[in-house]
């Protein structure tokens, strides 16, 4: 991928709607800004992947606060994952068959990519901790790591970053891809503290030394995880260093979490605001702003590192239902391509075609996001590094094939002709279910030209005579066919690649 | 030759609804997957890099300025046009029998000769038949008619046999070999220009879709107008803004024609006044103003639609076929009124799924038939009528006169004698050798120049997992027919040696050449030209 540089730089707009006001108090719907289709179309793209007709329809029923309350709780409540039959398996365990390691990760990423399609904002999250400390599959190769790797990143979603991080340091996946299983008393290894510094707690040279880095290493020894074998990780007190270390200018004979706490008790203020920073910016867009950041860093360790209060403060927040912001965010590629489905009120459930899931997984890699498999330790970068000319028209492509095969089963044609009804009260009028699907599917409206342009591709196929004598209803069986058709149109526009 | 079918046609006509639906339900089946032919071959991901190359080569320019410079636009009539209304056999007793609603009767027809006319409503012609520039082409249609708009489309943009299904389009086919490596070094020019909303089937080719497709005039200036795909100028600063303008921006980068339609759009004049209200008019004026601004893109398609006449038909069709001859007429005074002899370059061609039956039906219209007319237009291609009209005596409300001249025969017909073609070419891009209609167009020998020695006819899989690799020679010369894997890496030389003239099938078994199943590219050399395609293995 390209590397996009953005500026840091803030704009009219956004600094505009500073001061006077707390860009963080609750939004609270009003004349002027109504809690309407758009907006709740708004949070559900940013909280998930978007929305059936009936989350929509469930949301505008309920305030906006009561709303997020209750997407977040259940999210937070959902509990973890079941774990596979291989979820333990080891080296051993494949030797009679290699090859079966890779049909299980091929189960797993359609696991996991049905969870994004039902569960939304956990699964976001999930995708966020995935994007934030970062393993490569690719590098450590055991099956049963993934496995606790991914338990891990769904069962503190919303839970405590303070224990997420610590938890993180003796995870398996962890543990091998960045050498913690290599940090030994006789030779530490400092690759896995630098990045707890750098990348995954405090921000690059955000208050701290080289020294510290090589003294959080020597307080983090002992962990081991044989990646040749896949065995369970572990903790060995004779490879842990006992003498003393300093960091932050303070002695004392660290060890594992003693080492992880300092780092919370220490740099408070760094962590919170470069973590909430960090949520900011896979929410809501990448240019921050200060006072927002600052408020959500407070939240952050007044609530001694919780997570789920920020993100409720952030979504329930004035700032986050700004106009412009809404639909600022390019689409990572997975959200691109599922997007299409969830509008259409598709379930995991409902695609039991394995070579479908499959095919996503395959189109998100060749759009530059292969799941579990990050391009480098710093994750995916994101918005504007989505997307060039090769990756634009391929998107194009690959999103039309997700159109399509909401064309290929009944059951699907007909969901698809249920959508169109239900948001035109079965209307036969094809410019004005146009313009609802339109509005349902890109979450916003377009210009005339486009417009009359998408009618002319929903309209297709069926001889004007049909619609003029009124002869032609969404009960045709071309309806289907005919959505998916404006689909086709749709998906090529640039404000589809936005959410 | 053909069975009649004595059974009622279920799905022909609106009234027998559930048949209907089932008829259009046939849509399912069409080939949506297509790329929209505005960028969709402008860059292909070969694993994880993108390849993309903008810039023609010399080679590729030299074939963009190719053979020949002649033209062809095609007038799509959709819903199945009334022949039989269109043009009229004046003294058969049966047409008004069969009809005595909807019949088109004098003093309502201008004659074409003695034994036909057309409806006053197409009188803007007049001048096209008189001065030698039109021709009627009587009851075109193809064996074993399918009665359902899309399938019978299908079969007449893939030009295939009524019980194949091909996927690609018979210009497709054409033009993938005159633009031989079209996804490699993407052409400056659109190959072909569409305006209309499904990227349509005839411009399929194998790996590409050749056809640049715009949905609508409106659509179109504002590409022509500004030179972009999406307009970025109004957007603002708001953070929305800068992302939408950020991918428009992506998107306008990625689409290579809009320096050549833009600045042709400029160059080239409309100097008449297209008839108003016109939608078909307002295409045509959009496709003179390219011709006359050398645009260079050599075949055009545009549409009118509405022809699916099931009920009170009259002056609905008559209002049709008037917006036909007026824009019609108006496109050829434009293109007289620009450089000598410009309309003599540009051949014009209706064309539609079907007919209708020859019976008028109990709405006053008519349902799904067979053969239908088609007319050409041109500078000097003189007027005359080719073909025998339908029989209409004797006729079984079941079935329909046989059609007179196969769709398939005035293809090659254009292939060859109108663009030029080598017959090697005409019989690839139709699958068999079809008959010539000598006269029909102005023929002009095909072209072998630097760029016309040779050409890759494709592949397809025979069998046990072998493939057939065809392609031919114009004249003699080397050729190297190679494999390569998908980075563009040579892997295998197939063929090196000299050969001569005529068309060779080289039997391609993986296993005996130590390929693995994959994706991989094949390409063939010769006399100066480079084809390359993608080639599935195993």
């Amino acid at each position: 991928m390209p590397v996009v540089v953005h500026t840091q730089q803030k704009h009219a707009v956004a600094g505009s709607m500073q001061p006077v006001n707390d860009p963080l108090q609750p939004y609270v719907p009003s004349a002027e800004k109504p809690w309407d289709t758009s907006r709740v179309e708004h949070l559900y793209r940013r909280m998930g992947f978007g929305a059936s007709l009936a989350q929509i329809q469930a949301g505008l029923a309920m305030n906006p606060s009561d709303l997020i309350d209750q997407l977040l709780d259940n999210a937070a409540n959902l509990g973890l994952p079941d774990p596979p039959y291989w979820a333990a398996f080891t080296s051993d365990d494949y030797a009679a068959d290699p090859d079966l390691r890779f049909v299980h990760r091929a189960e797993l990423s359609r696991r996991w990519l049905g969870e994004m399609l039902d569960e939304g904002i956990r699964s976001k999250m999930a995708l966020f901790w995935h994007n934030h400390f970062v393993t490569e599959l690719e590098v450590y190769d055991c099956n049963n790591y993934l496995w606790d790797y991914f338990e891990l990143i769904h069962d503190s979603a919303f839970s405590n970053f303070r224990v997420l991080t610590r938890e993180m340091g003796r995870n398996s996946a962890m543990l091998v891809y960045l050498n913690g299983n290599l940090n030994i008393a006789s030779e530490p290894n400092e690759n896995y503290a630098r990045e707890l510094m750098e990348l995954f707690t405090m921000g690059e040279s955000n208050g701290y030394t080289q020294v510290d880095i090589v003294e959080m290493a020597r307080s983090l020894t002992g962990w081991q995880a044989q990646m040749y074998e896949c065995n369970p990780p572990y903790y060995d007190a004779n490879l842990h260093d006992t003498d003393p270390k300093t960091i932050f200018g303070e002695t004392s004979n660290y060890g594992f979490t003693t080492a992880h706490n300092l780092i919370f008790d220490k740099r408070a203020d760094q962590v919170s605001m470069y973590i909430t920073g960090k949520i900011y910016k896979y929410f809501v867009y990448q240019n921050m702003d200060s006072s927002v950041i600052n408020g959500l860093a407070t939240t952050f360790k007044s609530n001694n590192w919780e997570i789920l209060p920020v993100l409720k403060q952030l979504f329930k927040s004035e700032h986050f239902f700004e106009d412009s912001l809404v639909n600022a965010k390019i689409k990572s590629p997975v959200e691109s391509l599922l997007n299409i489905w969830k509008s259409a009120g598709v379930n995991s459930l409902q695609i039991t075609n394995n070579d479908w899931w499959d095919t996503i997984s395959y189109f998100s890699d060749q759009l530059g996001q292969y799941l579990f498999n990050p391009p480098n330790v710093a994750g995916w970068p994101g918005q504007r590094a989505w997307i060039n000319e090769s990756t634009l028209t391929t998107r194009w492509s690959y999103s039309s094939v997700m159109a399509y095969y909401l064309s290929d089963e009944q059951l699907l044609r007909e969901q698809l002709r249920d959508v169109a009804k239900n948001l035109t009260n079965n209307s036969n009028d094809p410019a004005l279910i146009t313009q609802a699907l339109v509005l349902h599917f890109l979450g916003q409206n377009l210009d005339a030209i486009h417009l009359q342009a998408a009618i002319l591709n929903f309209k297709a196929g069926i001889p004007e005579n049909y619609y003029q004598d009124a002869s032609w209803t969404l009960d045709w069986n071309e309806a289907p066919y005919q959505v998916v058709n404006l689909l086709y149109y749709l998906v090529r526009l640039p404000e589809f690649q936005l959410a | 030759m053909l069975e009649k079918n004595n059974t009622p046609r279920l799905g022909t006509t609106l009234k027998d609804y559930l048949a209907h639906e089932r008829d259009h339900n046939l849509w399912s089946r069409r080939d949506f997957l297509s790329a929209s032919g505005i960028l969709g071959a402008g860059s292909i991901m070969l694993g994880k890099m993108g390849l993309r190359s903008f810039q023609p080569t010399p080679l590729m320019a030299a074939l963009a300025n190719g053979s020949s410079d002649r033209i062809v636009v095609m007038i799509r009539l959709s819903g199945g046009n009334d022949g039989l209304n269109t043009v009229i056999e004046r003294e058969n007793p049966n047409y008004y029998s069969l009809r005595p609603t909807i019949a088109v009767k004098e003093p309502n027809l201008w004659n074409l000769n003695t034994q036909f006319a057309m409806p006053k409503a197409t009188e803007a012609l007049k001048g096209l038949w008189d001065e030698g520039m039109m021709k009627v082409v009587l009851n075109v249609g193809y064996p074993q008619p399918n009665y359902s708009h899309f399938r019978s489309y299908d079969i007449v943009a893939s030009a295939s046999d009524s019980n194949t299904i091909v996927n690609t389009g018979w210009i497709g086919r054409f033009l993938e070999n005159e633009y031989a490596a079209f996804l490699e070094t993407p052409p400056t020019i659109p190959p072909a220009l569409q305006i209309g909303v499904q990227s349509d089937l005839v411009f399929k080719a194998q790996n590409a879709n050749m056809a640049l497709a715009i949905s609508s005039p409106q659509e179109f200036y504002q590409i022509a107008q500004t030179g972009q795909l999406y307009e970025t100028a109004t957007l603002g600063t708001t953070p929305r803004d800068l992302e939408l303008a950020y991918v428009r921006q992506t998107a306008n980068s990625a689409f290579r024609y809009a320096t050549t339609i833009k600045e042709s759009y400029a160059r080239g004049k409309n100097q008449v006044d297209y008839p108003v209200n016109n939608y078909l008019g307002e295409q045509l004026a959009i496709v003179a103003k390219l011709i006359k601004g050398n645009l260079g893109t050599r075949i055009f398609m545009v549409e009118i639609g509405g022809f699916d006449t099931h009920a009170d038909q009259y002056d609905a069709h008559l209002g049709l076929l008037n917006e036909i001859a007026t824009a019609v007429k108006a496109f050829y005074e434009d293109l007289e009124l620009g450089n000598a002899g410009l309309s003599e370059k540009v051949l014009g061609m209706t064309f539609s799924e079907f007919g209708r039956t020859i019976y008028e039906n109990g709405s006053l219209g008519t349902d799904h038939g067979w053969g239908t007319h088609m007319l050409m237009f041109g500078g000097g291609i003189g007027n005359g009528i080719v073909g025998t009209y339908q029989d209409l005596t004797n006729p079984d409300p079941f079935t329909d006169p046989e059609f007179s001249i196969d769709f398939r025969d005035v293809y090659a017909t254009v292939l060859k004698d109108w663009m030029g073609s080598t017959p090697e070419l005409v019989d690839f891009v139709l699958g068999q050798s079809q008959p010539i209609i000598s006269g029909l167009v102005p023929a002009i020998p095909p072209l072998l120049g630097e760029n016309g020695r040779c050409a890759l006819l494709g592949h397809h899989p025979s069998d046990q997992g072998n493939i057939q690799m065809k392609y031919a020679m114009m004249q003699d010369g080397n050729i190297r027919l190679q494999l390569l894997d998908k980075s563009g890496q040579i892997l295998r030389t197939l063929v090196d040696e000299y050969k001569a003239k005529g068309s060779y099938i080289f039997n391609f078994k993986p296993t005996d050449w130590f390929i693995v199943p994959g994706t991989y590219q094949y390409r063939l050399m010769g006399g100066g030209q480079v084809f390359q395609r993608s080639i599935k293995i195993g």
